[in-house]
């Protein structure tokens, strides 16, 4: 499945099928981005206390995937099980998250 | 697969270049491809460096970019909070710095902090993306600040970096664009840095790639020129070692060098010759020859002899190459050639000549001697000349050819005195050639050379012969085992034969001679002979008188007795006459049986007396059952006429008178004068006293008269007519 990041904002279907998805990452920059997947319920993540990260301490048993930063131009993969639920792709570098990008995805 | 072969030959069969100097260009290519490479280096090196001094101005500028955009959020809320600050300024250098990373220019200074700094425009599409971003998120920056500060609605505020902030507190929002500012500064001073890591390992790259680029260029070019050097000194050595030509460098503490030629020429292995090798092999004579040509390098040729280890000495010609001030060298080069065989030859051609010389000169002067005492002191001057320390000696034999006799000895070293009798008891002359012994003691030594009064000797004995007959023996003595050298039996050899063929010759000559002159079966002179002699004696004035004899009725004896008894008879009155007549007289055969006699000194009377002996001795030496016979004589003297034949008449004259008297008598004869036949008991004592008949003709008038006085008182008629014709003193004239 195709991901594409760019400043700022993460473009990827909002909705995907239960089980093994290979993510396709295209950093189409200009800025190194990170693709983090986490699996949220009802609440939103939770912020550090910088105010402008998640909290990924905080969310470390429903962070399912994760890509460090790519640089500008960078083609990655990353698969991953999904099981059904809400999940939210993003990038945490600072400022990233509030800045537009994030992404949630329903898995069905 | 022939045709690779080939071409692989072909390139094998290099150019045969000892002497190319080639080398020096590849020496060149090394050295310009390692200053090619230090020059390539220090370019790129220097480029990085000062890339690097600006990379490091752009990180520093970029790295305060961070700073700046978390002290604008400070300094907005400190205005906010009626504290005194300046956001607006600090915008501005936010901005500026950010367009003058990503399009180079000035980026001003912050108070307190730097200088303004001049960069250049960003390089890179990544970079420049990154820088564009954060330009875009100053301004965003910057215009969200001025619109809290001048509590403008957010709304209002329209971003340009792709931010989606849903937040609607207004400093909420510019704290997550100073985040998003601030990081995209991080990114883009990481960018740079590892840009110009990149640049660092790419120029390391360059450099190795460099290093081992010219590393093995060189490497190429220096197995190059080992190739091309190896190659030329295998040529160049296989001139010199196996070149003809003897090369030896000579410097200090002797040899340094000896070519292959030259150990094999002089049979030793080249590190025998090393040092001071070499100068033992050369001649002691010619040490201080070639040591100064080493310590002047002159002369240019030097010619010397080295002993080879057959021990034969080797005559060497050598160029002489003077090479003690180049350092490769130091020494002096010797190119030497062995000239032992043209020097050997010339030594003989040499002696030949001087044999020859010796040879021509001997049959100059043998030439000249004109009978064989001449030759003989040739012979004795010779042997001065061949060896002046060496007792010679010529033994040659009579004309019997039974006996040895010495007749040339060495004039300054005397004879050797060999007892040698004759020809045929000599070892040389039977062998025909020369013999040399070495000793006399030895058991083959001549047995003639043993028991000397001088001792034991060495000899050398050559034959002397003529047209293959033997003549003699030339000899010639040395000390004990130190025989005549070669040299000196070629030349004895030459004046044995040279003087033989002129002692032959002289001989031969002096036989025929005789043989001319002289009646064969009298063996007395012939008529030729007795004219010329008389008619020389008439020349020279000198007086004698003539009678001619004729054997009274030769021809009856002839028939009645044969030739044999004619023959027989001539030679009795030859014996006859030879038995009367003095030395000075002459006795010849005229013709047939008449016989000419000349006795010097005498007038005719006196003749006339001595020719009366000789028919006296005739009679008396018949006997011995030859048949007996006369002699009938006719004479005159030589004052009669000046003519030979005029006198020769006048005899003949009287002969005839002699004949018709009665034979077996004699008539004295002169011009138109009776002619008066002598009795012979009248005549007397002439023969036996010949110088008393001189003494007469030189003594006193009055002798003469009484002589005279006598002989008329038997011959009265012929004296008194001589007389009368030639009155006063006849002796006198005849005289």
């Amino acid at each position: 499945m195709s991901v594409s990041e760019k400043d700022f904002h993460i473009s990827a279907p909002t909705t995907l099928r239960a089980g093994e998805v290979t993510f396709t990452v295209h950093n189409e920059g200009p800025e190194r981005h990170e693709f983090i997947v986490a699996h949220v319920g009802a609440n939103a993540l939770p912020l550090r206390t910088d105010g402008l990260t998640i909290d990924e301490e905080a969310i470390q048993k429903d962070e399912v995937g994760e890509l460090e930063p790519g640089e500008p131009g960078a083609v990655r993969q990353l698969t991953l099980k999904l099981a059904p639920g809400r999940y939210v792709f993003f990038c945490n570098m600072a400022g990233h998250y509030l800045g537009g990008m994030r992404h949630e995805v329903v898995v069905q | 697969m022939q045709r690779l072969r080939s071409i692989l030959h072909l390139r094998r069969a290099r150019a045969f270049r000892p002497f190319a100097s080639g080398g020096g260009r590849i020496v060149v290519a090394i050295l310009t491809t390692f200053a090619l490479m230090f020059t390539l280096s220090v370019v790129l090196s220097v480029l990085a460096t000062e890339h690097s001094r600006g990379r490091a101005k752009v990180v520093e500028v970029a790295a305060r970019q961070r700073t700046l955009a978390e002290r604008y959020v400070e300094d907005v809320l400190l205005v906010q909070s009626g504290r005194r600050a300046d956001p607006q300024a600090l915008g501005e250098i936010l901005r500026s710095s950010a367009e003058a990373l990503l399009n180079g220019g000035v980026a001003p200074s912050v108070h307190g902090d730097d200088d303004e700094t001049t960069l250049p425009a960003a390089s890179g599409s990544a970079l420049r993306g990154q820088l564009a971003q954060e330009v875009r998120l100053a301004t965003d920056l910057t215009s969200m600040g001025s619109a809290i500060l001048a509590h403008r609605p957010m709304s209002a505020v329209a971003l340009t970096g792709g931010e989606h902030i849903e937040a609607a507190d207004p400093v909420e929002r510019l704290r997550v664009v100073a985040a998003l500012t601030s990081n995209t500064s991080l990114n883009a001073t990481t960018t740079i840095a590892s840009n110009t890591d990149s640049n660092i390992a790419q120029l390391l790259t360059m450099q190795i790639a460099l290093g081992v680029g010219g590393l093995l260029v060189s490497l190429l070019l220096a197995w190059g020129l080992i190739a091309a050097t190896r190659r030329r000194t295998v040529h160049f050595r296989s001139l010199v070692n196996f070149s003809t030509d003897l090369v030896a460098v000579l410097g200090v503490g002797g040899c340094r060098y000896a070519s292959r030629s030259l150990s094999a020429l002089v049979g030793r292995p080249e590190r025998e010759l090393l040092r001071a090798g070499f100068d033992e092999c050369v001649h002691e004579d010619d040490r201080a020859k070639v040591h100064a040509a080493c310590a002047t390098g002159s002369p240019r040729e030097l010619g010397f002899r080295m002993l080879n280890s057959a021990g034969e000495w080797r005559h060497l010609e050598a160029h002489v190459t003077d090479l003690r001030s180049d350092r490769h060298v130091a020494g002096v080069v010797l190119n030497a050639r062995d000239a032992t065989e043209r020097v050997l030859l010339e030594r003989d051609l040499a002696q030949q000549a001087e044999r020859d010389k010796f040879a021509s000169q001997l049959i100059e002067a043998l030439e000249m001697a004109d009978d064989e005492n001449g030759a003989y002191d040739v012979v004795e001057r010779a042997m001065t000349d061949i060896s002046p320390q060496t007792p010679m000696e010529l033994l040659l034999s009579d004309s019997s050819r039974a006996h040895l006799e010495r007749v040339a000895t060495s004039p300054s070293a005397g004879a050797p005195a060999c007892p040698v009798q004759s020809p045929f008891s000599c070892a040389a002359v039977r062998r025909g050639s020369a013999v040399v012994f070495d000793s006399s003691d030895a058991l083959n030594a001549c047995p003639k050379l043993r028991d000397r009064a001088t001792g034991p000797c060495s000899a050398a004995c050559v034959p002397v012969g003529f047209m293959g007959h033997a003549l003699g023996v030339l000899h010639a003595t040395g000390p004990d085992g130190a025989p005549p050298s070669a040299e000196a039996v070629e030349q004895l050899t030459t004046l044995a034969t040279q003087a033989g063929a002129r002692i032959g010759t002289v001989r031969a000559f002096e036989k025929t001679q005789l043989q001319a002159a002289t009646d064969g079966l009298t063996g007395l002179p012939n008529r030729r002979t007795v004219q010329t002699k008389l008619r020389s004696m008439i020349k020279a004035g000198h007086a004698f008188a003539l009678a001619i004899a004729d054997l009274d009725e030769f021809k009856k004896l002839n028939d009645k007795f044969g030739h044999e008894a004619g023959d027989r008879a001539l030679r009795l009155f030859a014996q006859a006459c030879t038995s009367v007549l003095r030395e000075g007289d002459l006795v010849g055969r005229w013709g047939g049986e008449e016989f000419v006699l000349s006795l010097s000194g005498l007038d005719a009377a006196r003749g006339a007396a001595v020719a009366e002996r000789v028919r006296v001795r005739l009679s008396e030496s018949l006997g011995g059952g030859h048949p007996p016979f006369t002699v009938s004589f006719g004479v005159t003297d030589s004052r009669q006429s000046d003519t030979l034949e005029e006198i020769v008449q006048i005899a003949d004259a009287a002969l005839y008178e002699s004949k018709a008297q009665g034979r077996d008598r004699v008539t004295v004869g002169a011009p138109g004068v009776e002619l008066v036949d002598l009795e012979p008991a009248s005549v007397d004592g002439h023969a036996e006293d010949p110088q008393a008949a001189e003494g007469e003709l030189d003594g006193s008038s009055n002798l003469r008269s009484e002589r005279r006085a006598s002989e008329r008182s038997h011959h009265g008629a012929l004296h008194a007519a001589v007389d009368e014709d030639n009155p006063a003193p006849q002796g006198a004239e005849i005289r």
